[in-house]
């Protein structure tokens, strides 16, 4: 025997009952819709959990530094004598081991440069000079170098040679903050245009210099070379920049000369500026 | 929000053949209602988004059959025997016809495919053309499985009536 396509159909159709309950059917796709929606909120949820903990840990670890760098501030604020100026070994000191900031550890380890704007810059003296590039020529704000005008500075000198003495802490209030303010005020927002020896002595000092408030919070920092000629002397926080700096002679007597160290000029590192 | 009278109405219209249809494919009444279930379920989800629902339905049932029967835990193996009906009802409609049972013993005996094949073509009514749309294949593929499988089904009658 052979089936027939008539007898094929027959036996399909054979047997036909009724079909399901729709209201069993639209019950069960309704259970499947509540499965899927909350299947989709589950995985939006953890998205946003996942990327809420990425930027709350990419907000916290600046914080955490900040932390680090408060804490050294109120450990060198106990250890700095009541004057209004004075001069002390940081690294050997109060501050220089705790006012490890990143621009020192960008220094240290060559990871990038964290421009004092975006990190809140130290209240004392990093162990190692930070290391902050001045904006490109043209590039840099003309805004002030300080967020607020700083009640005193903190000034902190740079060997140009590695030393294991640290930085040299100088405190400026009063007159000697002022001046110094004072000069930086009149260096010039735009680069220099005429002839400039650009030249770079050896062992030549830098210099960090942070405000701090009355109420001793810091304000902002800037660096600078000293050492040079005023034409060639550039401040900078990293956004803004100033050119012709040329430092105060208190300041300079402060810090003392260059001594012990070549005056001789050394390779020129750019071509002169003009 | 979805048109649930809409789909409530094509369930009444459409239900019993895709359960049936379902119950062919599977071999078994409680797995055929479990298909049409995951199929209707499918089409409930798109209700409202498809043009077409019953083209829909039947591709949706077709695909969970060959998915379930190509996984381990539902493999298939021919028997020589009917699976043992789970009710009373479909026991009673097995005593019911011999010869019935004979080519539904032999449908289930095809591979998935070919059982799709046959079930779309000769019991859903479908053109070559619409199974193979259904079935995501070329049309001269359906027309080769179709006529496989009832050079299959001739052989086993055959050789069924000669014992």
């Amino acid at each position: 025997m052979s089936p027939t396509e008539h007898d094929l159909r027959a036996a399909l159709r054979d047997g036909e009952g009724d079909g399901p309950d729709p209201f069993v059917v639209t019950a069960a796709g309704r259970r499947a819709a509540a499965r899927r929606r909350s299947q989709l909120v589950n995985t939006a949820a953890a998205v946003v959990l996942i990327g809420g903990l990425g930027t709350a840990g990419t907000l916290l670890l600046p914080g955490s530094d900040n932390e680090h760098a408060s804490g050294s501030k109120d450990f060198g604020a106990a250890a700095k004598a009541p004057n209004a100026l004075h001069t002390q070994n940081a690294a050997g000191g109060a501050s220089g081991g705790g006012a490890n900031t990143d621009s020192s550890r960008g220094a240290a380890g060559g990871t990038p440069v964290v421009p004092p704007d975006v990190a809140a810059p130290a209240n004392s003296c990093p162990a190692t000079a930070p290391a902050i590039p001045a904006p490109a020529r043209g590039t840099g704000s003309s805004g002030p170098l300080f967020r607020q005008t700083p009640a005193e500075l903190v000034v902190c000198t740079y060997a140009g040679a590695p030393s294991s003495a640290g930085p040299a802490e100088l405190v400026l209030t009063g007159a000697d903050a002022g001046a110094v303010l004072s000069s930086l005020d009149a260096a010039a927002p735009e680069p220099p245009t005429g002839m400039c020896p650009h030249y770079r002595l050896a062992g030549e000092r830098t210099v960090e210099i942070i405000g701090r408030s009355a109420a001793g919070t810091p304000v902002g920092s800037v660096i600078a070379t000293l050492d040079r000629p005023a034409c060639a002397t550039v401040v900078t926080n990293g956004t803004v920049v100033r050119y012709g700096w040329a430092p105060p002679a208190q300041l300079l007597e402060k810090v003392g000369p260059i001594g012990g160290r070549s005056h001789g000029p050394v390779a020129q590192t750019t071509s002169p500026s003009r | 929000m979805r048109d649930e009278a809409g789909f409530r109405a094509f369930v009444e219209t459409n239900g019993a053949t895709l359960l049936h249809a379902a119950r062919l494919l599977t071999g078994d009444h409680h797995r055929g209602e479990d298909l049409v279930q995951t199929a209707l379920t499918k089409v409930y989800l798109k209700w409202g988004r498809i043009d077409a629902p019953l083209p829909y339905a039947r591709k949706a049932l077709v695909n969970a059959h060959i998915d379930q029967s190509r996984r381990r835990w539902w493999g298939e193996r021919p028997t020589e025997t009917l699976p043992e009906p789970a009710d009373d009802h479909a026991r009673s409609e097995e005593a019911a016809s011999e010869s019935r049972d004979e080519l539904r013993r032999i449908l289930a005996g095809l591979a998935p495919k070919e059982r799709a094949v046959i079930v779309l073509r000769y019991y859903c009514d479908l053109s070559e053309q619409e199974t193979a749309a259904t079935l995501g294949l070329p049309v001269g593929t359906v027309k080769s499985t179709c006529s496989r499988a009832l050079a299959r089904l001739r052989v086993e009658v055959t050789s069924g009536a000669a014992s």
